[in-house]
Order: structure tokens, then C-alpha cells, then sequence
């Protein structure tokens, strides 16, 4: 996420800061304190805390057990919304390992885990985030389409897409010519837009 | 998984591994359990354990669910999950199957403490 932020959550009451390390919570420390377990748990929005106040998020509540039991710890909240068991991976691969954890968590929902396609479509049967999308008493509904056209009806065509006027558009638009799309130093080379050619346009070679 | 427990072993770290349920009352029981895939995985690996928080956060769902089964009117029904967020009852905000609520999320954070403790040997 984008280092340093300060928003709030989607009902705009829970205030959602961002650290220089680009993940939910106060300001962490890269040095390691000795005696100090380092505790960092990978997930999505729901280890991230949507909607849930910062000290209430399971990570802070972690860290006061431990500390309860005599454990010495910083917990890392390095969940980020909307991320996959792939994402997370990655997520420890580049940023979350410089934190030099003595514990990792992983924490992910069990549609987390299924493959994303290089589209991030989920698979075939499956929700938006890939589980059998849930009914409004929480009981799987394994037709997702059925389900998806209750929630969003599809919206009637407009009525110029049920003429032949979208096509015709389309057709004349192809007629016209391409743009030209110079490079103000001539490369790559292309025909008619080489720097020798660009007398045509001594304002741009000015810039 | 693997790839990932390696990485962290590597560099001296230990993987405690838990499934957040969503919602609970759907989950895999392939993924639940002691018999569960990812206790499994960890079963035999040093540095590496699996945590279960499905069970608890089950129970603690569990008077809710029989509020809700009892209650036939559906004006009333929309009504108990919608102030979900502040039921003591129940784990998850408005909606049943989204994100949890901080009762949620206490049950969550003292499964994971023992889970932790466990892992470091304490």
C-alpha cells in the first residue's frame, strides 16, 4: 500500500493509517531489540482489520496475550486488502522479511488459497474472492450466477446499442487515419517521424 | 506453502499457519481440524505449526446461530444481522459471512497466542 497515509475506513468513522513500511499501524522499527520476539502476519482484509479500530485488530490483542504471558513482542501487521496467498508470498518475498521476523503467520481464508488466473478471475463456481458466495444468512450458495443476478441485475442495453448506429460509428472511426505518435528524439525510428522529420514540429522540439 | 516455509526457515524464522473462516459456518473441512491439510503440512516440520481458530470462533457463533434459527420473522432476522457489529454473540460485522468484529477478533488473537507460544518453545 502507499507508504504514510491516513484515511478512514468505508463508513468514514475508523481511522486506517498507513506506515512508512507501507502496511497498517503505527511507525515499526527495522533494528531488532534484543529479547524482543518479532512476530509478522501475512493476510488480507481480514487480518488487515477493515472497519476494526487498530488496537482491536487480532495482531494488537496477539501482542497483549503475549505480553500477558511474559512473551516480549512486536507483532507487524503486514496484511494487505484484498490480497491472495500468492500476493501474500510475494508481499514476504520483497518487503516483509527485511522486518526479520522470528515468526511469520500466515492468516488466509480458505478461497485465499485457490490459484488466481493472470487476470485474477477466481474459478468457475466461485465468488468474486472464490468461495461459494454467500447468502444473506451466511449459507453457501454454490450458483454464484444466480446469485450474482440478484445482486446486480444485468442493465438493459441502452437504446442506440440495439440499433446498427454502434456499428456504423465504429466502422467510420476506422477510416480515419492512425495518429502519429512521435518520439521527440527519434527513437525508436518509424516512417515520417524520424528527427530529421520533425522541422514539421519545431514548437515540440523545443520542449 | 512449502516454498514459503523454506524461505522462512532459511533465515531462521518459524510459520504458524491459521485458517480465518468465511464464514464459519461454510467451511472446508478439508482445511479444519487436527485432520485439517495445513495440519498436516506442518505435522513433522520444525518451526511450523497450525492453529486452529475455526473451532472457538465456531462456539462463540453458536448462540447467535440458534437466535437466528428461532426467529421466523424475517423483518427480525435482517434486524439481528445487521446489528451484528455489537452483538457480544457474534463474531463478524453486519454481514454473517464479511469481516469480524472485535469480539471476532479477540478469539482469534488469544487462539493465536498459544499457537505462537507454542512455536517459540515457551
Amino acid at each position: 500500500m502507499i507508504p504514510n497515509q491516513h484515511h478512514f475506513d468505508r463508513f468514514l468513522k475508523i481511522p486506517e493509517d498507513i506506515n512508512s513500511f507501507g502496511f497498517r499501524g503505527g511507525e515499526w522499527s527495522r533494528e531488532k531489540r534484543p529479547g524482543v520476539e518479532r512476530i509478522a502476519v501475512l493476510g488480507s482484509s481480514m487480518t488487515y482489520g477493515s472497519s476494526v479500530s487498530l488496537e482491536k485488530i487480532y495482531t494488537t490483542i496477539l501482542e497483549e496475550r503475549l505480553a500477558a504471558d511474559g512473551v516480549k513482542s512486536e507483532v507487524f501487521n503486514c496484511a494487505v486488502q484484498g490480497y491472495r496467498f500468492e500476493q501474500s508470498v510475494r508481499n514476504y518475498e520483497r518487503n516483509v522479511f527485511q522486518l526479520s521476523p522470528d515468526v511469520v503467520i500466515v492468516a488466509f481464508a480458505d478461497q485465499d488459497v485457490q490459484p488466481m488466473d493472470e487476470y485474477g478471475v477466481p474459478p468457475k463456481g466461485t465468488s468474486a474472492r472464490g468461495s461459494p458466495a454467500p447468502s444473506s444468512t451466511g449459507a453457501a450458495n454454490s450458483d454464484w450466477k444466480d446469485w450474482l443476478k440478484k445482486r446486480a441485475p444485468e442493465n438493459p442495453k441502452p437504446s442506440w446499442a440495439k440499433t446498427n448506429k454502434a456499428q456504423e460509428i465504429n466502422e467510420s472511426s476506422s477510416r480515419l487515419p492512425s495518429p502519429r505518435i512521435c518520439c521527440l528524439s527519434g527513437w525508436p525510428p518509424r516512417r515520417g517521424c524520424s528527427r530529421s522529420t520533425s522541422k514539421s514540429a519545431p514548437a515540440e522540439e523545443s520542449w | 506453502m512449502l516454498a514459503l516455509y523454506e524461505q522462512i526457515r532459511a533465515r531462521g524464522g518459524k510459520l504458524v499457519i491459521t485458517v480465518l473462516p468465511q464464514p464459519v459456518q461454510a467451511m472446508d473441512p478439508r482445511f479444519v481440524g487436527p485432520e485439517g491439510v495445513w495440519s498436516r503440512f506442518c505435522a513433522g516440520k520444525e518451526g511450523c505449526a497450525y492453529v486452529d481458530v475455526i473451532d472457538p470462533l465456531r462456539q462463540a457463533l453458536a448462540p447467535f446461530r440458534d437466535r437466528l434459527a428461532k426467529t421466523n420473522d424475517p423483518a427480525e432476522r435482517e434486524k439481528l444481522v445487521t446489528n451484528a457489529t455489537n452483538d457480544p454473540n457474534h463474531i463478524y460485522l453486519g454481514d454473517v459471512g464479511g469481516h469480524f468484529n472485535e469480539h471476532g477478533m479477540r478469539i482469534i488473537g488469544d487462539a493465536l497466542a498459544g499457537g505462537v507460544e507454542r512455536v517459540l518453545g515457551r
